[in-house]
C-alpha cells in the first residue's frame, strides 16, 4: 500500500515536471504571425494546416496546444514562421532537435541550389522555451523575433 | 475547444452522409475558385503531340487546341466543374513524388484549401529542392541518401508509396538534368527509376510528366534551349507509351511562341518554376487524368 502511494507521488511529481505550467505569458500563436507579418518582411505566405505540418515535418498537432505553420507560398522561397506549443517539455525538445536538423539540412541544399536563400537559412532563429519553440526563417530574423520578445512581457 | 472541433466535425460528417445519393456532391455544386484563373482550356493532354511550339495565345482568347475526348456516355463535366474539384476524389490513393516543382505545387495545394477550395483532396505532394534523376534513382536502389522528406523522415519514392498505400505514382524529375547529362541518358535513368519503385509496386500505375521548358534567359545561360527540351520530351513520350505508362505534356501548355516557359506563368525567379497561373494549369491537366477515366468508365466518383 504504502509502495503504491509512493509510485503514484512520484508519478505525480514527474508528471509536474515535465507539464507545461503556462507560467509565461500566454503567447496566440496566430496572433504572433500577424504581427509578424505586419512588419513586411515576410512574402506571400501559406498557411499549413496541421495534417499538413505533420506530413511535411512529422509534428504530431494532437500533441500540441499550438501548432501554427506558414511558410512561402510559392515553395520556393525559405521564409518560415513555426510557433508550436507542446504539452509537454519532452516533445518540445523532441521539436526542437527535429527542426534544426531539417534547417540545417535545408540550408545545405539551398546553399549551391538557391544560395541566395541560405543566409535566411543559415541565420534562422529557432528557439525553445518550456513548452514553446519558435522558428523565423526570413531575411530579418532578428526584427521579427523582436516582436516575439515584446509579446513576452 | 478540441472537443468543440470535434463535434462539429461530427455534425459536419452526419449532414454530409444525409447529402449522399441526393446528387448533392460537393463538388459538383462549389463555385470555381473565385481568385484562381485558368488562362486557357486543355485537351486531353496526353494524347496530343506537337512538333512545333504552339502559338503564343493573345489575352483574353483561348488556346485552339483540339479536344479528343472521346464523347462521354457518362454525364459530362464541364471545365468549370473540373476545375472546382468535382473529380478530386480521384486523387485519393496518389502520390506525387519530385523536385522544386513539386514543393512548389503543394504549396499551392495547401494555399488553395485554406482559401476553403477543394484542390487535389487525398493526394500527397513531396518534393525535395534539388532533386534531380540520377539522385533519386540512386536512392531507389539504396546507393545513397533519400531525400523525400515525408513525416520527418527522409525517404524513396517507393517508401512513401508505402507510407500512403498509394496505387497511382506522379513522377516530375529531371527538368535540370539536361544540363549535365544528354537524352540517352536520361531516359535510361528514368527507367531505373521506374523499374527500382515499381519492383516493389509492380501494380502502380505510373504517370510521368513532360520536362519543364525553361524561361527564355535562363535556357540560355544554362544550355538547355527549346530543341533540346523539345527532343527530351519526345523521347520521353515514347518511352512512356513502350512501357505503359501515362505520359502527362504539361510542358506544351506552359510554352510560349519561342517554345520556353511563358514569362506569365514564370515564378519568380525566372528559371522553370510556375507561378499560380501555371500552377493553376498543372492542377488542370492533372484533373483531366481523372476526367479520362471517368469517361472511360474506369473510376466514378460514387466509387468514393
Amino acid at each position: 500500500m504504502k509502495k503504491a502511494l509512493l509510485f503514484v507521488l512520484t508519478a505525480i511529481l514527474l508528471l509536474g515536471a515535465f507539464a507545461c505550467t503556462g507560467a509565461d505569458a500566454a503567447i496566440d500563436g496566430e496572433a504572433l504571425y500577424e504581427k509578424m507579418a505586419a512588419l513586411g518582411t515576410f512574402p506571400e505566405m501559406m498557411r499549413r494546416s496541421g495534417d499538413a505540418v505533420l506530413d511535411y515535418y512529422g509534428i504530431d498537432p494532437d500533441a500540441c496546444k499550438q501548432l501554427v505553420n506558414y511558410a512561402s507560398a510559392d515553395g520556393l522561397l525559405a521564409d518560415e514562421f513555426l510557433f508550436a506549443e507542446t504539452n509537454d517539455e519532452t516533445y518540445a525538445i523532441e521539436i526542437e532537435a527535429l527542426l534544426r536538423e531539417q534547417i540545417a539540412r535545408q540550408a545545405e541544399t539551398y546553399r549551391e541550389y538557391m544560395p541566395e536563400e541560405y543566409p535566411k537559412l543559415s541565420d534562422a532563429r529557432i528557439e525553445r522555451s518550456g513548452c514553446r519553440v519558435l522558428v523565423i526563417v526570413s531575411d530579418d530574423a532578428s526584427a521579427l523575433y523582436k516582436v516575439y520578445t515584446d509579446a513576452l512581457r | 475547444m478540441r472537443r468543440s472541433v470535434l463535434l462539429i466535425l461530427c455534425l459536419l460528417l452526419c449532414l454530409s452522409c444525409a447529402n449522399v445519393g441526393t446528387g448533392q456532391e460537393a463538388g459538383l455544386s462549389s463555385p470555381a475558385p473565385a481568385d484562381t484563373q485558368v488562362p486557357d482550356p486543355t485537351a486531353a493532354p496526353s494524347q496530343t503531340p506537337q512538333t512545333e511550339p504552339p502559338a503564343a495565345v493573345p489575352d483574353g482568347q483561348s488556346a485552339a487546341v483540339p479536344d479528343e475526348t472521346p464523347a462521354p456516355t457518362v454525364a459530362p463535366i464541364s471545365d468549370g466543374d473540373l476545375d472546382a474539384g468535382a473529380l478530386d476524389a480521384w486523387f485519393e490513393g496518389s502520390v506525387m513524388i519530385g523536385d522544386s516543382l513539386v514543393s512548389g505545387l503543394s504549396a499551392y495545394v495547401l494555399s488553395e484549401t485554406d482559401k476553403g477550395h477543394v484542390c487535389l483532396d487525398g493526394m500527397q505532394l513531396v518534393g525535395a529542392s534539388a532533386l534531380t534523376l540520377k539522385k533519386a534513382a540512386a536512392a531507389e536502389r539504396h546507393e545513397r541518401e533519400a531525400e523525400l522528406k515525408f513525416r520527418k523522415h527522409y525517404l524513396t519514392a517507393s517508401e512513401i508509396v508505402d507510407e500512403v498505400q498509394a496505387k497511382r505514382l506522379f513522377i516530375m524529375l529531371g527538368v535540370s538534368n539536361l544540363r549535365w547529362f544528354g537524352i540517352d541518358e536520361l531516359i535510361e535513368v528514368y527507367g531505373q527509376f521506374i523499374d527500382a519503385v515499381r519492383a516493389d509496386h509492380p501494380d502502380l500505375k505510373i504517370y510521368v510528366h513532360s520536362l519543364m521548358p525553361m524561361v527564355k534567359d535562363y535556357a540560355a545561360q544554362v544550355g538547355v534551349d527549346y530543341e533540346t527540351n523539345k527532343a527530351a520530351n519526345e523521347r520521353l513520350r515514347a518511352f512512356c507509351e513502350e512501357h505503359g505508362y501515362v505520359y502527362l505534356e504539361l510542358a506544351d501548355l506552359v510554352r510560349d511562341g519561342d517554345g520556353y516557359l511563358k514569362y506569365e506563368y514564370s515564378a519568380q525567379d525566372y528559371r522553370f518554376h510556375l507561378n499560380n497561373a501555371g500552377k493553376a494549369i498543372w492542377v488542370r491537366l492533372l484533373r483531366s487524368c481523372a476526367r479520362d477515366e471517368y469517361y472511360a468508365g474506369t473510376w466514378k466518383p460514387e466509387d468514393h
